[in-house]
């Protein structure tokens, strides 16, 4: 997206001054808003659909597999992959962002939700594609956290049929089997338990002050940018720099990577709060 | 105050009983068609005496529709005009684009229609007078007037026989667009008008683009004073050019600086210096009036825009205007406040 | 696996359908209105199809530029979820290629291309979930989609399956288990007409069944086009009572 001269200077004076104004009225801590639903897909164990007022969307779905489990290593049970439409299985931001978001992942889900007896356990399959995006965007990090607002809702979704055989099967020759029965299924993330998927916030940085969620005209004048993960309620890893454009970059400062934190970490228990109440009146409709 | 808004997708809901039936035959005897609403592949009249236009196409003395949308005759003339798609350009039409490609002698002006709109380099003031000619090194440094992404305001000169626009900025309401911030609606919401530029309540204007395309800025400071100078320099250009021999630079040095300064001016890309927080907000508040407008699916006009800012004065702060349902809460009382009047 | 009774002695399908019903079908226009010109989501049972249309837009490319008509690019994915068992395509698959070269070819045919010089027009399609008649569902989103932008066709395409079972009993609209255990046509069919813009048949059907087949492919075609155009008059109605508005 290219902004014309004008544009980009009053732009850049709305953000950076003392009062910030944001060109879609937002406050500096505030969201643009989403549109969500999940549980749509029957092959899938969970999805959903999220999309912004810039029709920027992605769908996200979790497939779960039974496997007999080698190592005792989370990451091996979890596959995430993204995909982002017309780009390249190898394109930069289609590698990172499913690095990330594996990273992400791995360190928030504890082994035990997924191993199902001694010897087997579910494996996850995590897709998230992005159908569409504005067009000639120059950085994807205005829809890092759209992403994984899809990855959160199709796992807060998911869910896994109940085992009827045995858990300690370390002597047993026996696959597990299961109740075809699904409303005896259970979460994936049981609703009493403060274990949740991670989020992943993006900031921009503009004169002095700190955006949340910035919008793509935002990234284009945007003068550095953190994204900053919010997982068991907290702000907290990953958090990470990153380049939003190759016109306007200064340096990070510590103040703005403690602001970044304090203000994910207010913010993130409303943004929870908001994308479960989808998950729980959902009407499994695209 | 809430951080985030979250709610599903609206849908229009699924009817299968259609009632399509009863409109048909209520119809027929008004109009002589079949419906006022017709689908692909569905005959509108065997009578040929009707000139087919737009969104039709003709076979064994039928005229068939090839578009989803509704009829439309003017005078003999027989046309299915599109429920839905692409901004196409009419001649006279006041529109907004951004360059998108200079090339020799030539912009391509995206205007959101199928093809990218051509502003010719005759077409557009230049520096040094209305009237002089277009030189060599006035195609050297295009660039200086309008580059890639530089927007502007035009008039559909022409539109060729494959659907393309060729624009015009000769006329000092058109050129480039400063002071302000773009935002794009459905090119159907914009309803065609005399006057597509609305000074506002607040210190603000808009140029509402046919195309859909509008930009909010800043009422220009002493607009009347402007608009009168630059008028007089016409009068003045043009009676130097009347004598034949006139070249650029030619007469008192005084009034060709003077035409020189406040025609640069027109291309030039800087914002007002001192530009007071109340008036961007006031842009900002605008915008989002906009947006709630064309959320509700209501057609932008000036006064409608007007009302809108009024109904919005309620939410003291603007980030209200972010919410789907503050959108509609001011597109009610748009709709309502109308009906009052009996419109 | 065990075989299923895919049409049972009482008339009745694996799913509990009798032989020449469709499938729940439902339709949307317009679902994307902010990231495309034209869009639609189609489910047709189980299947689940997203269409994008973008243009008549000016060719990325001179050589998609063609000074007699407009050029029509067709792109199908089918997400890595869309089956029960995860199943990830590369991009050039050889069957997705070929799905992306029949509905081209298709709708070369079906959009008036003479009233787009020098324009593209770029249809996407996402497969959210299959469960069979996927050139089906596809060619069914792609009419509504490019409908909804607006883009000039001489008529409606609707397509559905439809299958043979033991060499006797015709069966409509067919899903996953159906298509592995019968041989099966798609047709797309042209407007209330019994012509034929697409015929796709893969496997062996007996040329005796054949006539049955196709009758009962373009009775299900004529269903689907009644459905697609309930929806699409709905549309119009909603429009255009906001355009009075105005």
């Amino acid at each position: 997206m290219v902004l014309s001269t004008t544009e980009r200077y009053y732009l850049l004076e709305c953000l950076s001054g003392s009062k910030v104004i944001r060109a879609d009225a937002r406050r500096v801590d505030q969201f643009r808003p989403v549109e969500a639903t999940c549980s749509f897909l029957p092959n899938s164990n969970g999805s959903s659909r999220v999309r912004l007022p810039d029709g920027s969307e992605c769908i996200a779905s979790v497939k779960a597999k039974v496997v007999k489990v080698e190592s005792s290593e989370v990451t091996d049970l979890l596959n995430v992959e993204v995909d982002i439409n017309g780009q390249r299985d190898d394109a930069e931001a289609v590698v990172s962002f499913s690095s990330i978001l594996k990273e992400s992942l791995a360190q928030c889900i504890p082994e035990s939700l997924l191993k199902l007896t001694e010897k087997y356990a579910f494996e996850l399959s995590i897709d998230a594609i992005v159908i569409s995006y504005p067009s000639g965007i120059s950085s994807f990090y205005s829809i890092l956290t759209l992403v994984s607002m899809a990855v959160y809702l199709a796992l807060k979704s998911t869910s896994l049929p109940l085992l009827t055989s045995t858990t300690e099967d370390a002597e047993v020759e026996e696959e597990p089997t299961f109740s075809d029965d699904w409303d005896l299924a259970k979460l994936l993330f049981p609703k009493d338990r403060l274990l949740a998927p991670p989020l992943l916030f993006v900031l921009a940085m503009v004169g002095p002050n700190l955006l949340l969620d910035p919008s793509v005209e935002e990234l284009e004048v945007a003068e550095n940018g953190l994204f900053v993960g919010f997982a068991s309620n907290k702000a907290g890893a990953p958090i990470r720099s990153i380049s939003l454009n190759s016109t306007n970059n200064k340096g990070l400062s510590t103040n703005h990577i403690l602001d970044a934190v304090s203000t994910v970490d207010s913010v993130g228990g409303s943004v929870l709060k908001a994308l479960n109440s989808i998950v729980e009146n959902s009407t499994s409709e695209f | 105050m809430s951080v985030i808004s979250v709610t599903g997708f609206g849908h229009q809901n699924v009817s299968v009983d259609s009632d399509s039936e009863d409109d048909a035959m209520g119809d027929i005897e008004a109009t002589g068609f079949k419906s006022s609403i017709v689908t692909p592949g569905e005959r509108i009249t065997d009578d040929p005496t009707w000139m087919r236009g737009h969104g039709t196409f003709y076979l064994s003395n039928q005229t068939y529709s090839s578009v989803a949308g509704s009829i439309s005759r003017v005078s003999k003339l027989l046309s299915v005009i599109p429920f839905h798609g692409r901004y196409s350009p009419e001649t006279g039409d006041h529109v907004v684009g951004r360059i998108v490609e200079v090339s020799q002698k030539r912009w391509k002006v995206d205007i959101g229609a199928q093809h990218d709109a051509i502003l010719m380099l005759g077409s557009v003031n230049l520096p040094g007078g209305v009237l002089r000619r277009k030189s060599e090194s006035d195609e050297l440094q295009m660039r200086s007037f309008l580059k890639e992404g530089d927007l502007l305001n035009a008039e559909v000169q022409t539109v060729s026989q494959d659907g393309a626009a060729f624009l015009h900025t000769r006329s000092l309401k058109y050129g480039k667009l400063r002071n302000g911030v773009f935002v794009r609606v459905p090119s159907s919401l914009i309803v065609r008008a005399k006057n597509h530029s609305h000074d506002l309540p607040g210190s603000v204007s808009v140029i509402l683009g046919v195309n859909g395309f509008v930009w909010i800025y800043r009422t220009k400071v002493n607009a009347n004073t402007k608009t009168e100078n630059s008028a007089s320099i016409n009068r003045v250009s043009a009676q130097l050019s009347s004598s034949r021999d006139y070249t650029p630079g030619q007469g008192s040095e005084s009034i060709t600086r003077l035409e020189e300064e406040s025609s640069w001016s027109i291309y030039s890309d800087q914002n007002d210096e001192d530009f007071p927080e109340t008036i961007k907000l006031n842009i900002t508040r605008y915008r989002g009036c906009i947006l709630a407008l064309a959320h509700c699916e209501i057609g932008i006009t000036g006064s409608r825009l007007v009302n809108a800012y009024h109904a919005s004065m309620v939410y003291d702060n603007i980030d209200a205007l972010v919410s789907n349902q503050v959108k509609e809460a001011i597109g009610r009382d748009i709709i309502e406040a109308e009906k009052m009047r009996g419109k | 696996m065990s075989r299923f009774e895919i049409y049972s002695p009482e008339g009745l399908r694996v799913d509990g359908r009798r032989w020449n019903e469709i499938r729940r079908f439902e339709c949307r226009i317009n679902s994307h209105p902010t990231s495309s010109d034209g869009s639609s989501y189609v489910e047709q049972g189980n299947t689940k199809v997203l269409c994008l249309v973008q243009g008549p837009m000016e060719p990325a490319l001179r050589s998609q530029s063609s000074t007699a008509q407009g050029s029509l690019i067709v792109n199908v994915s089918v997400t890595p979820f869309a089956t029960v068992e995860r199943n990830k395509r590369p991009r050039n698959d050889r069957r997705i290629q070929e799905l992306s070269a029949t509905l081209t070819r298709t709708f070369n045919k079906a959009i008036v291309l003479k009233n787009y010089p020098r324009s593209l027009i770029q249809v996407n399609l996402q497969v959210l979930a299959l469960d069979g008649g996927l050139l089906a569902a596809c060619t069914n989103a792609t009419t509504l989609a490019l409908m909804d932008a607006g883009i000039s066709m001489y008529d409606y395409i609707s397509s559905v399956t439809a299958g043979i079972f033991d060499g006797q009993t015709p069966l409509l609209d067919l899903n996953t288990i159906e298509e592995n255990e019968l041989g099966f046509l798609t047709v797309g069919v042209i407007g209330e007409s019994e012509k034929l813009a697409l015929l796709l048949m893969e496997d062996r059907v007996g040329m005796d069944s054949l006539e049955k087949v196709l009758a009962i492919a373009i009775a299900g075609s004529h269903r689907i086009r009644e459905l697609m155009d309930i929806q699409v008059r709905n549309y119009g109605k909603h429009k255009v009572a906001k355009l009075a508005n105005q």
